[in-house]
């Protein structure tokens, strides 16, 4: 019983600090996707082009972010409503578009 | 209670509201009213937290709070436009609300829900009147509602009404609306943003008054 309660809230912190944001931010983790892929690509045949990668997939999120934020869209209401404020926004969304080259890199080495 | 004073916002050069003061009580119902663009929307933002204002200062409970209130807690805030994601399930919306299922069985009689079903399957009406709903049954001890009554059915706006004087008994709930026969039905309390301050209505004939309203409308 007590395992079922840990794993349902849980599952709740989980969709409201990853999931929502994930969805949320749809398009962003597409485009950084297509980074990744650059960035191994790059990694492959040595081109000089992977600082470069990284740094946008640093600065495409808080991007993104202030794109949502000017057109006042109303899911960022959702998250708001869920007591997420812009900078732990922007800091899941930096986290959700670095982890696989974080993660990568880790490999690499 | 809520308490709202000193708000000064500016777009620009243009300064929309003036020093704005609302309180909002526990039990009571407060309802804006106000002509298109006067700043109604802007001042239930800034007072959520996500619209910043020159000046502003909130209190709660006689507590001045610095931080945005929406980072406290104790707050929910229907926009007037559908807020909760297309792929989202009824059930999903329920649980982050913490609103039960028997409460919206027995809310939703009529329609018969499949609560599997995504927002985004749902028609604008259906979808606007369960955002209301769980936005008033959401355990928070603040409520602010941009437009609830609008896009849903008469019917409807009878059933949110009601729901409103059973969930103000624990709650603050600030609503704004077009419809001021709604409004002024629902609330306890009434101000008017005017020339982008707030006038505390007593009597209705004051709507008339400051030309809200048309003589002879009531």
């Amino acid at each position: 019983m007590n395992e079922l309660l840990f794993f349902e809230s849980v599952d709740i912190i989980f969709m409201r600090y990853i999931t929502y944001v994930f969805f949320y931010a749809k398009e962003l983790l597409i485009l950084t996707s297509f980074l990744t892929v650059s960035y191994v690509l790059c990694n492959l045949f040595s081109l000089p082009l992977a600082p470069l990668i990284i740094t946008m997939k640093i600065v495409l999120p808080v991007v993104f972010f202030i794109m949502k934020k000017m057109n006042n869209q109303s899911t960022l209401y959702f998250l708001y409503n869920l007591g997420m404020s812009d900078g732990v926004i922007v800091g899941l969304l930096l986290l959700l578009s670095t982890i696989d080259i974080l993660v990568l890199q880790f490999i690499l080495s | 209670m809520l308490e709202v004073d000193n708000i000064e916002k500016y777009f620009g050069d243009i300064q929309l509201l003036y020093g704005v003061y609302l309180k909002a009580e526990e039990g009571q119902v407060t309802g804006i009213l106000g002509s298109n663009g006067c700043g109604k929307s802007t001042l239930l933002k800034i007072v959520f937290g996500s619209e910043k204002s020159k000046y502003k200062l909130i209190k709660v409970d006689g507590n001045v709070i610095q931080k945005k209130l929406y980072t406290v807690g104790i707050v929910k805030y229907l926009p007037q436009h559908n807020f909760i994601p297309d792929f989202m399930s009824i059930r999903k919306a329920l649980q982050l609300y913490q609103v039960s299922e028997q409460d919206f069985r027995s809310f939703f009689v009529e329609d018969d829900f499949d609560l599997l079903q995504k927002f985004g399957h749902l028609s604008g009406g259906q979808r606007r009147i369960i955002e209301v709903f769980l936005s008033l049954k959401t355990p928070a001890r603040i409520i602010l509602l941009d437009e609830p009554f609008s896009h849903i059915s008469p019917i409807q706006i009878e059933a949110i009404k009601k729901l409103i004087q059973t969930e103000k008994r624990q709650k603050i709930i600030v609503i704004i609306d077009h419809y001021y026969r709604d409004i002024t039905e629902v609330s306890d309390e009434i101000y008017l943003i005017k020339n982008g301050s707030s006038k505390r209505i007593q009597q209705l004939t004051e709507l008339e008054d400051y030309k809200y309203i048309s003589q002879g409308s009531l």
